[in-house]
């Protein structure tokens, strides 16, 4: 059994089945499987996402969007780097 | 030709799609992107039973039992969590309202009771500054992407055409529709209109004017974390809401209070900051997590934030529109009442009735639980 997405546990299977049942745009797709969006963000799938879809004959795979913030941070540093920022500008 | 053509492939067309399909009717299911472009892909996924205007608990409350047996309908994991919808009272004033609401939800079998500060701690909650909530147990959250692609796999099953990066750029009327894309040309008996913030802009296509306005609503995910919150937290007169999904993230969004409609959907710096300030009085643990995602998405209010349920203009132009922040929480009840509606039974007339386009121009009272 082939794994595409380690964080949420998706198959190679399951991404052929998936574009069988018509799931052919990387941004339905991965919303369909939850490829990608697992804790790493994509980071360890998005591309073999890209190439199995490119692979099984579909024509036009963007690459997807990004939800902001692009690596997780931590709420407690968040607020620490905006004060800063805020205490740039007083200076 | 289908018999009816439905704009809008969100939790709602896909709802209607279905239900329709069950019924042996031909339907057609036109999205201009993917199913969940819209609204439903930005959702807190938050189901409830606690409005404040009864005709609002009635249709939720139908809404929420479909919710009990939709996974296996769908034959799908919608990753249903019913924890309850914990709504807390920042003030004495506030308390009586929602004491006066609880009576009035009891009253239609909404099973809401009241809870003390002690209570609200017993839920691993810090009260801060609440002085009471309500609190409903057959509340809770689902997953809106499961639910959504759930109905459109089963309508799809039963025969229901689906139609997905095709955008529709024109009706015209007489004696039938016809429904004109980037793509195709479709005839049809009845246009049901789900097309989100963007049905004002598809009613106009038919000359008739929607009082549907875009607000920006902005949310966030954290990373999984142990479960530790039961129900989904909200306040009203501060405008937040948070839960923690099955998986263990916590998703929550605030909005500020004041606001005008826009368009425009980017994310900001400055709401995860508002929002970890807010929420870290009422959940300390969440200064420890870390932020995966946060995104914005727009709510289709009309001047009553309630939904229009039925024709507009013409009698076969079908809204399913209007639905303020409870879109995803109403979708199992909508599917149902506007497929009955088409085929001409009589089943949720009454439910429904109070949701008419004509209700605007008699004057209208706005349903005070709007959050977000
Ligand atoms: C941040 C946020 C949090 C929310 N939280 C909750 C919650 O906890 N609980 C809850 O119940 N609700 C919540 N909501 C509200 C809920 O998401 C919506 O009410 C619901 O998803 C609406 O679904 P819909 O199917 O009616 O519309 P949408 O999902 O908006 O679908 C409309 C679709 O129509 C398509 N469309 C538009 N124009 C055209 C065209 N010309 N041709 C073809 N297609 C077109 C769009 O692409 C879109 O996909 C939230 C909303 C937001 C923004
Ligand atoms: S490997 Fe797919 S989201 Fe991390």
């Amino acid at each position: 059994m082939k794994i595409v997405c380690r964080c949420e546990d998706v198959t190679y299977d399951d991404v052929l089945d998936a574009i069988k049942k018509g799931y052919t745009d990387i941004e339905e797709l991965k919303r369909y499987l939850r490829c990608s969006m697992g804790t790493c963000q994509g980071r360890g799938c998005n591309r073999l996402l890209r190439q199995i879809l490119l692979e099984q004959g579909v024509k036009e795979v963007p690459f997807t969007k990004n939800r902001p913030p692009v690596k997780p941070v931590s709420f407690f540093l968040l607020e620490d780097e905006v004060e800063e920022r805020e205490g740039d500008e007083n200076e | 030709m289908s018999k009816t053509v439905i704009i809008g492939g969100g939790v709602n067309g896909a709802s209607i799609a279905y239900n329709l399909a069950k019924l042996g009717e031909s339907v057609t299911l036109i999205e201009r992107g993917y199913i969940t472009d819209g609204a439903t892909g930005k959702c807190g996924g938050g189901i409830r039973t606690q409005f404040t205007t009864e005709e609002t608990c009635r249709i939720a409350l139908e809404s929420s039992k479909l919710f009990d047996s939709l996974a296996e309908e769908l034959a799908c994991d919608i990753e249903l969590r019913k924890g309850g919808y914990l709504i807390l009272a920042h003030s004495d004033k506030e308390l009586e309202e929602f004491k006066e609401n609880v009576r009035m939800q009891n009253s239609i079998g909404v099973p809401s009771r009241i809870l003390t500060v002690k209570e609200i701690e017993a839920f691993g909650v810090e009260p801060y500054d609440a002085v009471g909530a309500s609190f409903c147990k057959m509340d809770g959250v689902a997953n809106p992407f499961k639910v959504s692609f759930g109905y459109r796999d089963r309508a799809k099953e039963l025969g229901a055409d689906i139609r997905t990066h095709e955008e529709v750029r024109k009706i015209s009327y007489n004696g039938g529709f016809e429904i004109l894309t980037d793509k195709n040309n479709y005839g049809a008996d009845f246009v049901v209109n789900a097309a989100g913030y963007e049905s004002k802009k598809i009613a106009d296509m038919l000359g008739v004017s929607l009082p549907i306005e875009p607000y920006k609503h902005e949310i966030f995910a954290t990373e999984a974390m142990d479960h530790f919150l039961d129900p989904m937290l909200m306040s009203f007169s501060k405008n937040f809401y948070i839960s923690q999904t099955v998986r263990g993230e916590l998703v929550g969004g605030y909005s500020p209070l004041e606001a005008e409609p826009t368009e425009d959907l980017t994310p900001t710096l400055s709401f995860a900051i508002r929002a970890k300030k807010l929420f870290e009085e009422h959940l300390p643990q969440i200064k420890s997590l870390r932020l995966l995602r946060q995104w914005a998405g727009a709510y289709d209010m009309t001047p009553d934030a309630l939904p229009i349920l039925g024709p507009a203009g013409y009698e076969r132009f079908i809204q399913a529109n209007g639905f303020s922040g409870h879109g995803f929480m109403l979708s199992p009840f909508v599917g149902r009442a506007i497929a009955s509606m088409i085929t001409g039974s009589e089943r949720y007339r009454d439910l429904v009735s109070s949701f008419s386009f004509e209700r605007f121009k008699r004057g209208v009272k706005r349903e005070k639980g709007v959050v977000g």
